[in-house]
Order: C-alpha cells, then sequence, then structure tokens
C-alpha cells in the first residue's frame, strides 16, 4: 500500500471531472455525512486524488480513533502524532481533537510549561473544556485555520495547496461550521475576534467547499436532505458536492432476467454456476433499482452529484481508498446509475444538477 | 472459526437486559428493535431503548419526541403485519437536552431559578455538548426501568461512538466531572459572597478562570457556581444511581451484544470494543455482522473457466445484439461478488480469530432495503433467529 502511496510509481496526471476539478481550486474542503457512510473513506480518496495531481494536500481529521490515518496506513504512534503526518510526497495526516487544540492554544497564551501542566491537569480545566459551549469545536476549527495560513518561510507560498477536513457525524459536524460565527456573535474578548476571522474563511466561497456523503439508503437521503436544508438556509456557507457512496448499478432490467429461460444441455454443476451468476445479477438489478428511486429526492438540491460505485472487488492489492480514488478521476462523476426501470421514461436532463450558486 | 449457532433465542430468554454495542452506521438501532420484538412475540414484555432511531422506524414503534408517556405498540399495528405478539413491545428514546431540561426543572427550587438556569451558558453548553451524558442518560434510564420492573426483557440501544467504550465509561467520567469535592470549588459558601474557589488555595483554577473570562467575555466563574449551587441535590443523586446501573451492567441479568459490518474499519473498531469490554470484566455473549455477502461457490471458478462461462452464457441467452454486453455484466458482476464475498469472509475469520471466549456469531445477510418497518424487522429475525438450513434458498444456493 505505502508503494502506492509512497510513489515509486510516478503518479498518473489524469484530468479531473469537471466537479472534482471545481474543489480542486478551492483552499478548505470540508466533509460532513451520518455515521457509516465512507465518509472517511471518501474524503481519503479525494485527498489522494488531490495529492496525484501534485497538490500539497493536508487531511485533517477530528477524532481520537485517527480513521483516516489509520485507512491510509500509518502506524499507531504516528497516527496520535501532534503534528501532520507524511503519508506520500504530497499527502500530509493530521488528527486533533479540541484536546489537543485547546492545549496548544493555552500554550500560546502560558508559554511556561510547569503552569501549563499545572492548568491542564486540573479539575476546573476539565470542567471547562467539557462544558463551555462550543470551546471544543471553536479551537478544532481555529487548528484547521491555523493551517490554512501557514506559509514556506522562504517563499511565502501556502505550506499546504489544500486542506480537507473529515468532520464527524452530521448533526455534531454542523456545529463545528456554526460555532465561529456564533463564538464571534456571543463572545467578547480576543475569542470573539479570532472567530470572527476563522467564520469569514468559512463563509468565503472562493477559497471552502462544504461537501456532503452520503448513501442510496432511505435514512442517509433524508439526513442529506436535513443537513443541506441546514447548511443553504441556516448557516449559508458554500456548497460544493454531493457524494453518493455505494451505489448499484446494473445495464439490465430486473424484468429482463425474469424472462430468461436457458436452453441448451448442461451439467448440473454447469447450471448450478450459470444459475448463480442469474440470480447474482437479478439481485444486484434489484438493488439498483430501489437506489435509483431512494435518491430522487436528492435530484433537488442544487448540488453537483458525484455517483461512486461500489468498490471492493479489484483484489487485495489495492487499497478501498485507492480503487475509490481510481474511479472519481475516471467514470464516477455525475454519471447517473441508470434506469432500466418503466415506471418512467427519463432524460438525461433529470439527472443533470441544478447548479445555480455562483462562485 | 466459530461456529453459527441457532442460540439467539436461548440468549434473550435467560437474560432481561440486553445491550447492544458497535460502531455507527452498522444497523445497531434496527437491530435492537428487531430483538425487542422478538422479544414480545415471545411473550415477554419488552422495552427497546434507542437513541436516534430513523424515522420511518421511529414511526412504526411509536416514538415520537417530545411525547414522554411510554406507550407499547397497539395490537392493530402488529395485527397490520399479520403479528400477533404474546407479550408487548414499548420503545423509548433518550434524549439528552429534554432529559436534562426534565431534571433541571424537577430540581430546581422556584421556576424564576430554573429559568436562570436554562438561560445559563455554561448550562447550555453542559447539556448539548458535554460528552457522556448522552450515554448517562441512557443508563439512568436503563436503571430506571430495571428498578420499576415493568418489563422482562429490556434492549439498550447505544449512542454510535467511534471510542470503543465511551458507552460505559461516559458515565463514570460525568459522575467523576460532577463530584462533590470538584463541585465545592464552585459552589458559594453558605453565608458568604465569594466562591471557595476564590478563597480556596487553588490558585491555578482561580487564574485560569480569570484567563478565560478575560478570552471569552463569559462571566464564566458566576455562571458555573450558578449551576451547580442550584443543581447540588440532583448532582448527589448521580453517583448512587450509577452505582446501581454499573451493578447491573456487571450482573448475570445482562448479556452484551456486538453488532457490526464486515468492512475492513468498522471490524477494526469491533475489536477495539471486544478488547475494551474483556478489560472491563464483561464477556461478550454475540456478535450481529450485519450486511454480509454470503459466498456462494466454495472455490472461485478459474479465469479459463470464466472465459468459457461467458461464452456458454452468451449462447444460452437469448439477447439481442443491443443487450449483448449484458452477459460481460452478468459475469463480471458475479465475480466481483464472489469477490467481495471471500474478502469479508477472510476478515470475519480473522477477527472472531482474536476472540479468547466463543461468543454467538450471527451473520446477516446484505438485505435489498435495510428494515425500516415491522415487516422488515421480522425479515431480519428470520436471520438473527433461524438456523442456517431454515433460512430461504434464495441466499443460501449451496444448498440446492
Amino acid at each position: 500500500m505505502l508503494l502506492w502511496f509512497g510513489g515509486n510509481v510516478p503518479p498518473k496526471r489524469r484530468t479531473l471531472p469537471p466537479t472534482l476539478a471545481a474543489l480542486a481550486q478551492k483552499r478548505l474542503l470540508f466533509f460532513a455525512g451520518k455515521g457509516g457512510v465512507g465518509k472517511t473513506t471518501v474524503t481519503a480518496a479525494v485527498a489522494c486524488t488531490l495529492a496525484q495531481q501534485g497538490k500539497k494536500t493536508l487531511l485533517v481529521e477530528f477524532d481520537d480513533n485517527s480513521r483516516a490515518a489509520r485507512l491510509l496506513g500509518l502506524s499507531s504512534t504516528d497516527r496520535h502524532a501532534a503534528e501532520p503526518q507524511q503519508v506520500s510526497p504530497s499527502l500530509f495526516v493530521l488528527s486533533t481533537s479540541g484536546q489537543i487544540a485547546l492545549k496548544e492554544y493555552l500554550h500560546l497564551i502560558i508559554p511556561f510549561k510547569p503552569v501549563l501542566r499545572a492548568i491542564v491537569e486540573s479539575r476546573a480545566y476539565q470542567y471547562f473544556i467539557a462544558a463551555a459551549p462550543g470551546l471544543k469545536e471553536l479551537l478544532t476549527m481555529g487548528k484547521v485555520w491555523y493551517e490554512e495560513r501557514k506559509r514556506e518561510a522562504a517563499t511565502q507560498q501556502p505550506l499546504w495547496d489544500i486542506i480537507l477536513v473529515d468532520l464527524p457525524a452530521t448533526g455534531h459536524s454542523l456545529q463545528y461550521l456554526r460555532m465561529p460565527r456564533a463564538a464571534h456573535e456571543t463572545f467578547g474578548g480576543i475569542i470573539s475576534r479570532e472567530s470572527e476571522r476563522i467564520a469569514a474563511v468559512l463563509n468565503d466561497a472562493e477559497k471552502t467547499a462544504i461537501n456532503l456523503v452520503t448513501l442510496p439508503d432511505e435514512l442517509p437521503v433524508s439526513e442529506t436532505q436535513e443537513a443541506y436544508r441546514q447548511l443553504t438556509e441556516e448557516l449559508d456557507l458554500p456548497l460544493g458536492a454531493l457524494f453518493i457512496n455505494r451505489v448499484h448499478s446494473a445495464p439490465l432490467s430486473t424484468e429482463i432476467l425474469k424472462t430468461v429461460s436457458l436452453h441448451g444441455r448442461m451439467s448440473p454443476g454447469e447450471r448450478q454456476v450459470i444459475d448463480l451468476i442469474l440470480r447474482c445479477g437479478q439481485t444486484e438489478a434489484m438493488n439498483a433499482e430501489a437506489q435509483v428511486v431512494r435518491v430522487q429526492p436528492l435530484y433537488n438540491l442544487s448540488l453537483p452529484i458525484v455517483f461512486l460505485p461500489v468498490v471492493g472487488s479489484e483484489g487485495a492489492s489495492k487499497t478501498i481508498v485507492e480503487q475509490l480514488s481510481r474511479v472519481m478521476t475516471t467514470v464516477a462523476d455525475e454519471s447517473p446509475p441508470r434506469d432500466n426501470t418503466n415506471r418512467r421514461k427519463r432524460s438525461r436532463a433529470d439527472y443533470t444538477p441544478h447548479v445555480t450558486r455562483e462562485t | 472459526m466459530l461456529p453459527e449457532k441457532p442460540e439467539l433465542n436461548a440468549l434473550l430468554a435467560s437474560h432481561r437486559v440486553l445491550v447492544c454495542v458497535g460502531s455507527g452506521g452498522v444497523g445497531k438501532t434496527t437491530t435492537a428493535a428487531a430483538l425487542a420484538l422478538w422479544g414480545a412475540l415471545s411473550g415477554r414484555r419488552t422495552a427497546v431503548v434507542t437513541i436516534d432511531p430513523a424515522k420511518r422506524l421511529a414511526d412504526c414503534l411509536g416514538i415520537r419526541p417530545g411525547s414522554s408517556p411510554e406507550k407499547p405498540i397497539p395490537p392493530e399495528l402488529f395485527a397490520s403485519y399479520g403479528l400477533q405478539p404474546t407479550g408487548t413491545l414499548t420503545a423509548l428514546l433518550v434524549d439528552q437536552q429534554s432529559a436534562w431540561d426534565a431534571a433541571i426543572a424537577r430540581y430546581a427550587p422556584t421556576p424564576e431559578i430554573r429559568d436562570r438556569i436554562f438561560a445559563n451558558r455554561f448550562y447550555q453548553g453542559l447539556s448539548r455538548t458535554l460528552s457522556g451524558s448522552h450515554e448517562y442518560m441512557a443508563m439512568d434510564t436503563l436503571a430506571l426501568l430495571v428498578q420499576q420492573g415493568t418489563y422482562d426483557l429490556i434492549v439498550v440501544d447505544t449512542p454510535p461512538t467511534r471510542q470503543a467504550l465511551d458507552f460505559l465509561e461516559a458515565p463514570q467520567r460525568l459522575q467523576r466531572f460532577l463530584d462533590s469535592r470538584a463541585r465545592a470549588w464552585f459552589t458559594r459558601a453558605p453565608g458568604t459572597r465569594t466562591w471557595s474557589a476564590l478563597s480556596a488555595v487553588n490558585r491555578t483554577t482561580t487564574f485560569l478562570l480569570r484567563k478565560i473570562e478575560e478570552a471569552t467575555g463569559i462571566s464564566a466563574l458566576s455562571e458555573i457556581s450558578e449551576f451547580f449551587t442550584t443543581m447540588q441535590a440532583m448532582f448527589d443523586d448521580f453517583g448512587e444511581r450509577f452505582q446501581r446501573v454499573s451493578q447491573l451492567l456487571t450482573s448475570a441479568e445482562t448479556a452484551f451484544l456486538l453488532v457490526t459490518s464486515p468492512e475492513y474499519t468498522v471490524l477494526a473498531e469491533a475489536e477495539e470494543f471486544y478488547h475494551g469490554l474483556t478489560q472491563m470484566g464483561i464477556t461478550l455473549k454475540a456478535v450481529v455482522v450485519n450486511r454480509v455477502h454470503d459466498e456462494w461457490l466454495a472455490v472461485s471458478p478459474s479465469a479459463t473457466e470464466r472465459r468459457r462461462l461467458t461464452e456458454r452464457l452468451r449462447s444460452l441467452l437469448p439477447l439481442s445484439a443491443e443487450q449483448e454486453p449484458v452477459v460481460e455484466w452478468l459475469v463480471k458482476n458475479f465475480f466481483a461478488y464472489q469477490h467481495l464475498a471471500r474478502e469479508e469472509s477472510t476478515r470475519l475469520a480473522q477477527f472472531t480469530d482474536t476472540f479468547s471466549a466463543s461468543p454467538l456469531l450471527i451473520r446477516v445477510p446484505a438485505l435489498p432495503a435495510f428494515p425500516a418497518d415491522l415487516a422488515g424487522l421480522t425479515l431480519l429475525n428470520h436471520y438473527l433467529f433461524s438456523s442456517p438450513a431454515e433460512r430461504p434458498l434464495r441466499r443460501r444456493a449451496r444448498k440446492r
């Protein structure tokens, strides 16, 4: 795996499909979605794709469990390091949390180590970080902002070409996005001024895009609609793309397969395998048909959609992130799953996202 | 490889509390609901304590947010699905915010103080974001239910946490957090206008809080103090209640069940759950693996065989020229499926090899749509409780 990420093989630079190409122009990409939809995998795959394009990419995750770092093959010690860890020449991962960010922040205000340690170990401190309204979220966002502002000492160019943030599961992720503005409005002092600057970057459509990740299943679809509503109506943040993960597709309808009857002589063993092949195709076609119906509501959102097929079938030599990254740059972008049902005739236009936002 | 046994029924029959643990997104809530339905169908007064059910599942279980009086699912609803339970099924929703608010309303001495607490920013932060309070409320609900004795079987769906055992450890953390000595720093000393935090030697605390006040503009001290002063009575209760829940969870009445899926990252987390539970002295009784793709062939055909099969299928299927690519797709799809199934079964075998004890292992196939009503739950129960041989042939082609 490291071979691929580490790149003894020169990376192939494919021209990115339009949606990904647009995302590649930003500085900050956030990924939000319900737990279990493969958000971390999708984020890691986008990060790999951008890194392969030669962009110096930082993937940030807000999680003590460091899922992304694990997916990208980092050892457990590297996973918990305070500084970004290198995965490939241009891909770095940083696992951070509110606790770590607050400690770092306090270190800036209180440079004396013994005093700092006494504070961090005190019960009062534990109280405060656990319960201070949104402090954890605010400081974690502050950490992202801080990475965004880092410059190369020699050239004064940004240290990172692009930063991707894997946010925690939906409800909570909006909390992170909401916090800087809320903090600016409710707090006073230094925090108010700093959160205003963070909020300004978040709201800058030139620099930032919030992306949603979902599955073509009932609950994730309705959660995505809700997250979209909050992002557009309440938070008014610039949106990027909607990634629909694990999409089944079939070039035939279940109707055709029902009419199939096998002719000719076959051995029982052969008949069994042929039977299984048909049955398996039938299941996949059924899944695909059910999903086409379930994702319908998502076509009404003003968001370009990236469809990602079910991967994991190419052999153990390739990781799931690698496979997903590959399909992203080839077929996946904006090619909707086929609808083979006769329920209603659909045209390509039905699937074309209505992108109305100005960038 | 662990034996796959139809003994989940026995497990349910011999325990009073079932706790479902596992990562988010693996079908934990649905599995808990299915187990509870089975309990009701087998004649027990059953409750399912759930955190965040899908809307349709919540509707079918009769859960309405904000409606506190618990009502069992009406017999008519069961009847409409052709079910005739001899027991009852009641679903209870744990809502962190409203549980805290209810507690405040209960303990606040006057309506004015209650409203002041509701408006207190420290309280708002605590009740919404304090890690562990969701878990605590679930535990608290469980303790209350067991104490009331209204139910023979209580199935608990735990909050989706990535951190392995947040659910079990969080209440303990919360208890430490609210422990009386620590609270004393913030509580007004009787008859004085100063906080004990200021009069005490703990200068670091005072210094930190001053810094926080400077940085945030929030009068941290007074807000925290007011909150704790008002809530004294409630917090004194916490310790005892938590003790009861802890005892219950490690008692023989309770069984832990791990819900997972065969994906790589999920299984890695499931392994952490397993080790965490073991360290806490809790034996895992069953593992439910959702979304498993069954291996249909014991040995995958070779590449030559694959080409021959494609040709054979082409000659067998009456397809038009336009439909020709379908044959290639059918074969490719089958082999992809077969490969996926093989990988999953390898991963599952590696996973169960790490177990020192032998919990029950139950595989549930990847269903076209995850259950969201009583019919779906009944189907899920079919996979959970029937022995492999009794399962529909559709999924067990090898048995043909």
